[in-house]
């Protein structure tokens, strides 16, 4: 089965008008090198890029490997969602636009796209599932010190599937004045690539700084996976080190790397959770932002051909590796990323010595409600 | 004259509702069935349209029972010389499997297929082909995709389904524009956003053959039943069609 991120098959009519503004608007802000400027200037001055590559020799020690972690945790505004919402913030002003819309999970593209906003002068609203707006408190809060306007989602479980079918809907009533900064590397065309392309930051800088310190390549580098934006933008640049084992960790009880199959969803082919009658499957995770049914075309055609390993994550393995990385290293990861770590603590079990890097996407402060009820 | 058609989730409130509401409209002089598979994550629709979705779905019926039923009222139509089409999200077809399965229909509407493309689902009944409005007018928009078409479903505006939403003028270019490019005999219904016999005139008056309601019978049917529900008595479906067409009969006779 082949999967196409570029592809736009399956979307909505009442969509194309504004997606072929959007493909025509990406690629001249892509080829206008002073906006490209810009941005990288404002991943630097404003965001906080380069993060830094850092070594974990006490956890290294006890999960017997050499770790490095991808620290996007220090990017302002706490997590990686940030390199994209600038991007699509920017684009956004580029094309003209003066009001932006968002659907975010656990807040934190939410966040990234409220500061952006705000830092662009765009009018930012977000959709984001009931549910995970009791359980990201300080998120929400976030989001409306920094201007944006929260719209709630009550429709079926109330989390990030529902937000994405919010503000698609809301899109199609308001394409003609209104961007969609959507935050992971899902939907249709272009969004998987442009998503994969603002967070490809990750992965570049990633490669460059294990240069610095001497080692070619990795073992295995480790993501979480919900939609996919952290993951495809550190992955890209090693897909192509055969070398290298790649290994998205999803939440085990949304799994479409690992359970899903073929199907559309949000304007995409992709893998989808679903049930035998081809509903979109319930999903559960102590993460929001893994809370999702399926995965971006880009990642799931890196499964299909054999190219990335997907892995399930309980909660439990995901709330252990957090806990250790805090004790062991000092420092507070998100949910979302300790599924990655998880991950590589399984590898380095049956990989005992192997050097390997795993993508900290975010902060853990706005978990730390979960985290003290769970642990 | 301009045609009514209605839409209709399949399922909602029972299959035999479903049933009895495609005779009665039938009857009442409707000429296209539009039925909804009703899935979980109805895109295009407002909230009315959502929670008929979420009610069946919910209620444990299947794509079976959906297929089942399709079976029986298009039997029902075929008698009346009135069409059935299927409208759905791509992910309930996608499998060649269950495509298999669904009976011969006069049109399969697929939501989210881009009217730019032929359809990349092996459609086993003519496909309905449905398109924005912004799309037809658009400069580049100089031909239908070359695969069997059963009609042209128009969208009269830029939204989801629902009320409240205000006409556009552009409308009549759009359907004009579509009858010079279509060389076989394509009739075109336009639908979103139409609530009244006064809209369903002007849909006529735009050139269209025929328009469809789907969230003003949908609430309809959901008035009548939630005040079944607080009497205490059944659902009747039957009486609920009738009087929601009552307004549409002065159309109807003037044919």
């Amino acid at each position: 089965m082949q999967f196409n991120e570029d592809s736009d098959r399956f979307v909505p009519p009442l969509l194309e008008p504004a997606l072929a503004r959007l493909r025509h608007g990406l690629s001249e802000f892509l080829a206008d090198s002073r906006e490209r400027f810009a941005l990288q200037a404002e991943l630097e001055s404003f965001a906080g890029r380069p993060t830094a590559l850092t070594r974990a020799p006490r956890l290294g020690a006890a999960w017997n490997g050499q770790i490095f972690l991808k620290r996007e945790d220090l990017l302002h505004s706490g997590a990686h969602k940030l390199n994209n919402a600038l991007g699509q913030c920017a684009l956004a002003r580029f094309m003209g636009f003066k009001k932006v819309l968002a659907e975010t999970g656990a807040g934190q593209h939410g966040v990234a796209t409220a500061i952006a906003g705000a830092r662009y002068g765009l009018g930012v609203t977000v959709f984001q599932g009931a549910k995970d707006i009791a359980r990201q408190a300080p998120n929400v809060l976030r989001m409306k010190l920094f201007g944006a306007e929260l719209r709630p989602v009550y429709e079926g479980a109330a989390t990030l599937k529902e937000a994405v079918n919010a503000a698609m809907r809301e899109w199609v009533s308001s394409a003609d004045e209104t961007a969609y900064c959507l935050g992971s590397a899902v939907g249709p065309a272009p969004y998987p690539r442009m998503v994969r392309e603002f967070q490809r930051i990750i992965g570049v800088e990633t490669l460059n700084q294990l240069e610095r310190l001497e080692i070619d390549a990795p073992d295995a580098v480790f993501a979480c996976v919900g939609g996919g934006s952290n993951a495809s933008g550190f992955f890209t640049p090693f897909v192509d080190m055969p070398s290298v084992t790649i290994v998205g960790c999803e939440a085990a009880g949304a799994a479409s790397l690992v359970n899903g199959r073929p199907g559309t969803l949000h304007g995409m082919e992709s893998l989808i959770l679903q049930t035998d009658d081809r509903q979109i499957a319930p999903t559960h995770s102590i993460s929001a932002g893994l809370d999702y049914p399926a995965v971006g075309p880009w990642l799931a055609q890196l499964k299909s051909s054999g190219r990335l390993t997907a892995t399930g994550i309980s909660d439990n393995e995901a709330l252990a590796a957090l806990k250790e990385l805090a004790e062991q290293e000092g420092i507070l990861c998100a949910l979302e990323s300790a599924h990655a770590l998880a991950g590589a603590k399984n590898y380095l079990a049956s990989h005992p010595g192997a050097t390997v890097v795993v993508c900290l996407s975010g902060r853990g402060d706005k978990d730390l409600g979960i985290i003290g009820s769970e642990l | 004259m301009t045609k009514l058609g209605v839409y209709w989730t399949i399922g909602d409130y029972g299959r035999q509702t479903t049933i009895d509401i495609a005779r009665e409209l039938i009857a009442g002089g409707v000429k296209l069935l539009e039925l909804g598979l009703p899935f979980s994550d109805p895109l295009l629709d407002g909230p009315l349209i959502q929670e008929s979705h979420h009610r069946v779905t919910a209620s444990g019926f299947t794509y079976e029972d959906a297929v089942g039923c399709l079976s029986e009222i298009c039997a029902i139509a075929k008698q009346a010389h009135a069409q059935v089409s299927v409208m759905t999200a791509s992910q309930l077809l996608y499998d060649p499997l269950r495509l298999a399965k669904l009976p011969a229909v006069d049109g399969i509407l697929v939501t989210d297929l881009n009217s730019r493309h032929p359809s990349p689902i092996q459609l086993p009944s003519p496909r309905v082909f449905f398109v924005s409005q912004q799309v037809v007018l658009s400069e580049d928009f100089r031909s239908l995709p070359n695969e069997s078409l059963s009609m042209i479903y128009l969208t009269r505006l830029q939204g989801i389904t629902g009320d409240g939403q205000s006409a556009s003028s552009e409308t009549a270019a759009a359907v004009q524009k579509l009858k010079t490019l279509t060389s076989q005999a394509l009739p075109i219904w336009l639908g979103f956003g139409v609530t009244s016999v006064a809209d369903v005139k002007a849909c006529g008056s735009y050139g269209a053959a025929g328009a469809i309601i789907g969230t003003a019978f949908v609430r309809h049917i959901a008035n009548a039943a939630k005040r079944a529900q607080e009497l205490g008595t059944p659902l009747d479906a039957r009486s609920a069609v009738r009087q929601w067409l009552e307004p549409f009969k002065a159309i109807f006779e003037r044919a």
